[in-house]
């Protein structure tokens, strides 16, 4: 009961938020000067050489098609509609087409990206963590520590700039700037072959997301385990006669699992940032070079739907991460109703 | 043997007397130290290739098992009765092998495949691998300049004036098809021209009164046309119909899609009525795009209905595929050094060291060489008053149309400072706009120069009235206006035009006008430049000759050049606007060579003393191309009458069996 | 439950005599070697932000035109004899290979140029004041550029010395605008609570749902064309703080309302004192040392931000010039193949970055009454 009014209550809570996040993305939109219309004729008038005024009553019918004469509240209204019933986002006006096909397949790319890396790093973070506090002030730790200090400080477009320069000068490599090499591109199916080409040209981001990744979670999971082995069920638990190694898995790596599991929201979001930097530098056609481009030329349709999917899909992520965590562990729900 | 030329010497006999010469203008370019060096063999215009029937014709083996099972036609009959026939005596490395793939890399992007509606392919060769015009220049650059009448026929196969020069009468191959097997014939030409050119609506490459004033064309029979002019004219108008300009379209599939033809259809819906991912489309191309992969590839395969062959009977291209890998122009020379990709124009001086350090090695996949200098930037400034935003653009417009700010600002740039932080090296030299050093109507007499001279600027433009009088640094607007600011857009994908504008922006700071650098991506600075809406442009520009996109350079007609469009049908030009504009008319009606060459140098003197642009500087490119292809003659230029993609003449360029890269859709055509 | 004892102790702690939380704390900090170098670090960093011009040989815009994307120059003090002198460093002897025209620096010892500490030079400003002595340069003339120029000619180490100011600048002013306002609304909220708490809870929810880069990017997008560059500058900071400040107020909220049930603050209640003395005397107080970290958790992130920003060109603008923004010019490839040294602010992010993380975690450490070390 107290499972199903908590999910109630949640999802409750993420409705007034996405429609929150739909005003905002719709406000990117309003916000620029001139409106979808007026680019419109900007482009119409540069490819076919017509003069504004021939373009004037065209303007107009489009302007009216389109509801652009209809009050901001109006607009909003069909907007949502759009995207709501029909998957309707608007137009690009750079790649004049619409922007579900501009997107298209790249938000996938960046969120599978985004997942993989999230998985790996997460992974990663939590066996460097037990290792550095089982191994504290040794060498090991201190290498551990290490590493995760490196993948914090240096920023993310660096190290991304310097594995570009060891592709292009130093490796003479061909994997730049896309996601396939041209005999896998028209293979529809699935194949090992393929998929490790794919990563001969994703790896970069792999690397470098994991790596910046993981050490946040090293360092969370290396002070909790510390914490948790000086909590006093863990001596009762070695008094019962439980090995070293017994308690270690049993009790208190469980129990340091805990926060950062809870975390994995706050993670995804910085992984996708962390997918966007890297693909920006590299040039892999996943979300990131979009977004730069429709920033620099202000294509706020591409923008604003970017914009709204990412924190639509975060949001939603959230809800399912809490769900999840609810689920396996009831402290959750109930510390959720202790709250307030 | 006795045609051996050297490029050096011809270009450095110029310099040396003219820098002695002496001239009327105050200030001379520093000499120039070319890079280039090549030595090739000139040849004639019909040595390259000419018009016949052979007894026999043979194919691609896998369009002949085609042929076999009834799929295709007999290749004699996908032929035309006199195909074109290249001499083997003008290829460097003899008659070709069938198969494998060359492979481009290039940095743009389909707008889509109407190309006569004005859209691009992307570039880099895609264009120019699809469309084939009436008239050829790429080649040109290996005729003997003896024989250098005019550019090489194409689907043009002859043409003739009548005696007064009123009259133009063209004759197209006859027999030849589209790749869907459609015959080409007059009709396409009558499309194009009236339907498209002549079509205000339609933003034809070719823009309508372009070509000549009260230009009419006449269908004769199925293969001929003739065109009649209200003035004389002279041989340089054929100039036009070569590539972008002169490239006919599929009539037959496009016709139903333009409003003329089709009340329902609009001039939006024909500009995009073949988009991107919708292949094949009908070309007369020697490949025809089949598949488009957005930001990842487009896949041309072999046009079964080609209509050239080699002196064996060959049916030509030798390549059975062509792939444009869609990635970014540095990584055009980067994959090409890296043996990835097979050729490149090398035109971004910053790459030049390491390729050159790369091609070194033993066993470096591609050889490298310099051409002249034939690649020039400038800021252009926008003289028209449309696409003003407001009352400040409006004044700027005003302050630019002065000729005295236009030289001060000339003077103001460093230009060695901007080629050194384009590139350390010898490969820039400063421009002032006109012809780019490496073109063969170069005069150095007629080029004015503004040599660097902050103090010089600074006094004039106190001299205009504008001083800095809120004191942050910035001169402001005469009569208490705002700050000078200048938005200046430039197409971000080049490094090279970004580097040059911080150095101009960093070196007109210091006389108070302020830059702000408007980054933009190809598309977009295109549509922003041809509708007007910026105050300043940085750009390149080739200057090769006169008649060669002369809309970017010369006011030749009411949207020429996009820094002075006209507004709502009006515009004044300057006085050496007219200047410039009558002696290009006469340049383009004059069949007198010593006329011709005067005028090729008082526009020369016209633009670089008025400071017409205001040029940064030029430098020469490089061609990469892999070792295992056969075919690209060694002196390609990578720029001089047409891109060395043009140039290089990639219809008979072939692999050995062995070298062949493995094909990704092999014994396939395209399917309509 | 653990919060709540530790602010206990807290409380304890400010009230008793002997000694008092803060020297306790600093106690406990210096003792930590890690936090101490930490706090080394960010000390250099800000006093390159006041004393930029002092450090700077040359201004950010001061061109050399004969020194176009030169290397570094190692500083030596044993002379071509082999002998100790005064430091020095040797200028360049450069070379072009005729083939492939690359350039060559050979340092050269006959182009040595001596270097002095507090040499005139060009003028600069400090805190308003105009200075002409500089902290070292050279002795004869010849300019010395300790980490080479850029592709027009300009010094490196100097433009990092000036770009030290924007880039901290921004993160100084966006830390604590977000500071500010953080902390107003999550104390406020967590003390009155009510329908007010219910309201700011859910708008900092909000703010904190949104990915954060996608926003600053379309954000960026709508800011005016031809603004000038310092009122990109104010924007751009401002959008950095519009999401910095909900993380602060959820925190604190947490904390007010756990605080507010301790008995030196019901005391305090009862006794009649009113909201703003209480806040200000007993909270605020309290809150203090979590604020303390957080600005310095927060100081590094925004560089890295900014940094990034401005790498891509759509963060400080030209003539400003901040590290991201001087990175800039090493986004494209070939620059940074032929002069490396261009990364060299990459050497400053990550100092600072490190530094002000390791004050961080010492000063966590040591407010933190239960840490073991």
């Amino acid at each position: 009961m107290a499972l199903l009014l908590y999910f109630v209550k949640r999802i409750l809570v993420a409705i007034p938020l996405l429609i929150g996040i739909s005003i905002v993305s719709f406000g990117l939109v309003v916000a620029v000067p001139g409106d979808f219309v007026d680019s419109w004729m900007a482009q119409t008038m540069a490819q076919t050489g017509m003069s504004a005024a021939e373009l004037k009553p065209q303007a107009e019918e489009l302007r009216q098609k389109l509801g652009l004469d209809k009050s901001l509240v109006h607009q909003y209204v069909l907007w949502l509609k759009g995207i709501v019933f029909s998957g309707d986002f608007g137009q690009s006006f750079v790649y004049s087409r619409p922007v579900t096909e501009v997107i298209g397949l790249r938000l996938p790319r960046t969120l599978g990206l985004a997942i993989v890396t999230l998985i790996l790093g997460q992974g990663i973070g939590v066996f460097l963590g037990i290792y550095a506090a089982t191994h504290q002030y040794k060498l090991g730790d201190n290498l551990a520590t290490l590493i995760a200090f490196l993948g914090i400080v240096i920023p993310k477009f660096v190290m991304s700039l310097i594995i570009l320069y060891l592709m292009a000068y130093v490796w003479n490599s061909s994997y730049i700037g896309s996601l396939y090499s041209p005999e896998f591109i028209l293979q529809e199916h699935f194949s090992f072959a393929k998929l490790w080409d794919f990563f001969l040209h994703v790896w970069p981001i792999l690397f470098i997301s994991v790596w910046a990744g993981q050490a946040y979670t090293t360092r969370m999971m290396r002070g909790n385990l510390l914490d948790v082995m000086n909590a006093q069920y863990i001596e009762t638990a070695r008094a019962k006669g439980l090995s070293r190694r017994q308690t270690l898995f049993r009790h208190a790596v469980p129990n340091a699992l805990h926060p950062v599991i809870m975390n994995m929201g706050g993670r995804f979001d910085y992984m996708v940032k962390g997918e966007i930097e890297i693909a920006i530098v590299l040039g892999i056609p996943t979300l990131g070079p979009l977004i730069l481009s429709s920033v620099t030329e202000r294509d706020m349709y591409v923008l604003s739907a970017i914009f709204l999917l990412v924190s639509a899909l975060l949001v939603v992520g959230n809800l399912v991460a809490d769900f999840a965590l609810a689920v396996l562990d009831p402290r959750v729900r109930r510390a959720e109703f202790t709250k307030e | 043997m006795n045609h051996l030329k050297s490029l050096r010497h011809l270009l450095g006999a110029s310099v040396c007397l003219t820098a002695i010469g002496g001239s009327a203008l105050a200030d001379k370019l520093p000499p120039e130290k070319d890079l280039s060096g090549l030595e090739y063999e000139l040849i004639g215009r019909t040595d390259l290739y000419d018009y016949r029937a052979l007894d026999s014709y043979s194919e691609a083996p896998f369009l002949a098992d085609m042929a076999a099972e009834g799929k295709l036609p007999a290749v004699k009959d996908r032929l035309p009765k006199e195909p074109l026939v290249f001499k083997t005596g003008a290829m460097v490395d003899g008659a070709g092998e069938y198969g494998g793939v060359f492979r481009h890399v290039i940095g743009g992007r389909p707008e889509g495949w109407n190309w006569m509606a004005g859209q691009h392919q992307g570039w880099g060769g895609i264009n120019m691998a699809m469309q084939e015009c009436l008239v050829r220049q790429g080649p040109r650059w290996q005729i003997r300049s003896e024989e250098q009448t005019g550019p090489l026929p194409n689907l043009a196969k002859t043409w003739g004036w009548n005696d007064d020069h009123t009259q133009l009468t063209m004759q197209l191959i006859e027999g030849a098809h589209w790749s869907d097997g459609d015959p080409f014939d007059t009709e396409d030409i009558r499309f194009w021209w009236e339907d498209n050119v002549e079509d205000e609506n339609v933003s034809s490459r070719l823009s309508k009164g372009s070509l000549a004033p009260g230009a009419k064309l006449e269908i004769l029979d199925e293969s001929t046309f003739r065109w009649t002019f209200s003035e004389p004219q002279s041989e340089t108008l054929v100039e036009n119909l070569a590539y972008i300009q002169g490239c006919p379209g599929p009539s037959h599939v496009l016709k139903e899609k333009h409003p003329k033809y089709n009340p329902d259809a609009t001039y939006e819906g024909y500009t995009n009525s073949m988009p991107g991912e919708a292949l094949p489309i009908p070309v007369m191309g020697a490949w025809v795009p089949v598949l488009h992969k957005p930001d990842e590839l487009v896949v041309m395969r072999r046009n079964p209905f080609y209509w050239k062959v080699d002196e064996q009977g060959q049916q030509l291209p030798y390549f059975n595929e062509m792939h444009f890998r869609l990635s970014s122009w540095d990584d055009r020379t980067t994959q090409a050094v890296a043996g990835s990709g097979d050729f490149s124009n090398m035109e971004n001086p910053a790459n030049y060291v390491a390729a050159l350090k790369q091609s070194q090695s033993p066993d470096s996949p591609v050889t490298v060489r310099f051409g002249k200098r034939a690649l020039a930037w400038r800021l252009e400034l926008n003289f028209s008053d449309i696409g003003a935003e407001d009352e400040v653009d409006l004044a700027l417009r005003d302050l630019f149309r002065n000729k005295e700010f236009r030289i001060a600002l000339s003077h103001a740039l460093d230009r060695d400072a901007i080629g050194q932080a384009v590139a350390r090296g010898p490969f820039a030299y400063p421009y002032t706009g006109g012809f780019t050093s490496g073109s063969a109507f170069f005069d150095y007499d007629s080029t004015a120069y503004q040599p660097f001279d902050q103090a010089k600027a600074n006094a004039m433009l106190d001299e205009l009235g504008l001083q800095d009088t809120d004191g942050n640094g910035i001169r402001n607007l005469p009569n208490g206006g705002d700050d000078i600011e200048i938005d200046v857009i430039f197409n971000s994908g080049r490094n090279d035009t970004r580097k040059q504008l911080d150095a101009v922006i960093s070196q007109l700071g210091e006389i108070g006008i302020r830059i702000i650098a408007r980054g933009l991506d190809k598309t977009n600075f295109e549509t922003v430049r041809n509708g007007g809406g910026f105050n300043g442009m940085i750009n390149r520009r080739g200057f090769p000759t006169l008649t060669r996109e002369p809309c970017n350079n010369l006011p030749i007609s009411a949207s020429c050049p996009f820094f002075h469009q006209s507004k709502d049908g009006e515009r004044t030009l300057l006085p050496f606007e007219e200047e410039i504009e009558a002696a290009y008319r006469t340049f383009i009606s004059s069949n007198d060579s010593a006329e011709k060459l005067q005028m090729t140098r008082d526009i020369q003197r016209l633009i670089t003393e008025n400071a017409y642009v205001i040029g940064t500087i030029q430098t020469p490119a490089a061609l990469l191309v892999n070792r295992r292809i056969k075919n690209a003659h060694p002196g390609t230029p990578v720029y001089m009458f047409e891109w060395a993609e043009d140039g290089i003449i990639r219809e008979r360029l072939w692999t050995p069996t062995a070298e062949q890269v493995k094909e990704l859709l092999p014994g396939t055509i395209a399917e309509y | 439950m653990n919060a709540l004892t530790q602010l206990d102790m807290n409380a304890e702690n400010a009230n008793h005599v002997s000694l008092s939380y803060w020297q306790l704390v600093r106690r406990r900090f210096t003792a930590n070697r890690y936090g101490m170098a930490g706090l080394i670090g960010c000390l250099i960093v800000l006093s390159c932000t006041i004393f930029g011009g002092f450090f700077a040989p040359y201004g950010a815009q001061t061109k050399d035109r004969n020194a176009i994307s030169s290397p570094p120059q190692l500083i030596s003090i044993i002379s071509p004899d082999g002998e100790l002198t005064r430091p020095f460093v040797r200028g360049f002897e450069e070379k072009m290979d005729p083939v492939t025209f690359e350039f060559s620096f050979e340092p050269s010892d006959n182009k040595i140029v001596p270097l002095g500490l507090f040499v005139k030079g060009e003028p600069y400003e400090i805190l308003g004041l105009t200075f002409e002595t500089h902290l070292f340069g050279s002795l004869n003339g010849v300019p010395v550029h300790l980490l080479g120029t850029d592709g027009l000619g300009r010094d490196v180490f100097s433009r990092m010395m000036y770009g030290t100011r924007i880039t901290i600048l921004m993160a100084v002013m966006v830390m604590a605008a977000a500071c500010v306002i953080g902390t107003m609304i999550g104390v406020s909220s967590g003390y009155f609570g009510g329908t007010y708490d219910l309201v700011v809870q859910r708008g900092v929810e909000f703010v904190k749902s949104f990915p954060d880069l996608p926003l600053y990017l379309a954000l960026v997008a709508i800011l005016p064309r031809r603004a000038d560059a310092m009122a990109v500058f104010i924007m751009f900071a401002a959008i950095l703080v519009l999401l910095r400040w909900a993380d602060l107020a959820r925190e604190l909220r947490g904390k007010v309302v756990a605080i507010k049930s301790v008995e030196f603050v019901k005391a305090a209640v009862a006794v009649g004192a009113s909201d703003g003395r209480i806040i200000r005397r007993h909270i605020i107080p309290n809150m203090s040392s979590h604020i303390l970290v957080w600005a310095t958790y927060t100081l590094p992130e925004i560089i890295l931000l900014e940094s990034f920003l401005s790498f891509l060109g759509v963060g400080v603008q030209l003539p400003m010039v901040s590290w991201g923004s001087m990175l800039n010019q090493a986004r494209d490839i070939q620059a940074l193949t032929a002069a490396p040294w261009l990364l060299a602010p990459v050497g400053m992010i990550v100092i600072s970055v490190l530094a002000f993380n390791a004050l961080g975690d010492g000063l966590r450490d040591a407010m933190d009454p239960y840490s073991n070390d």
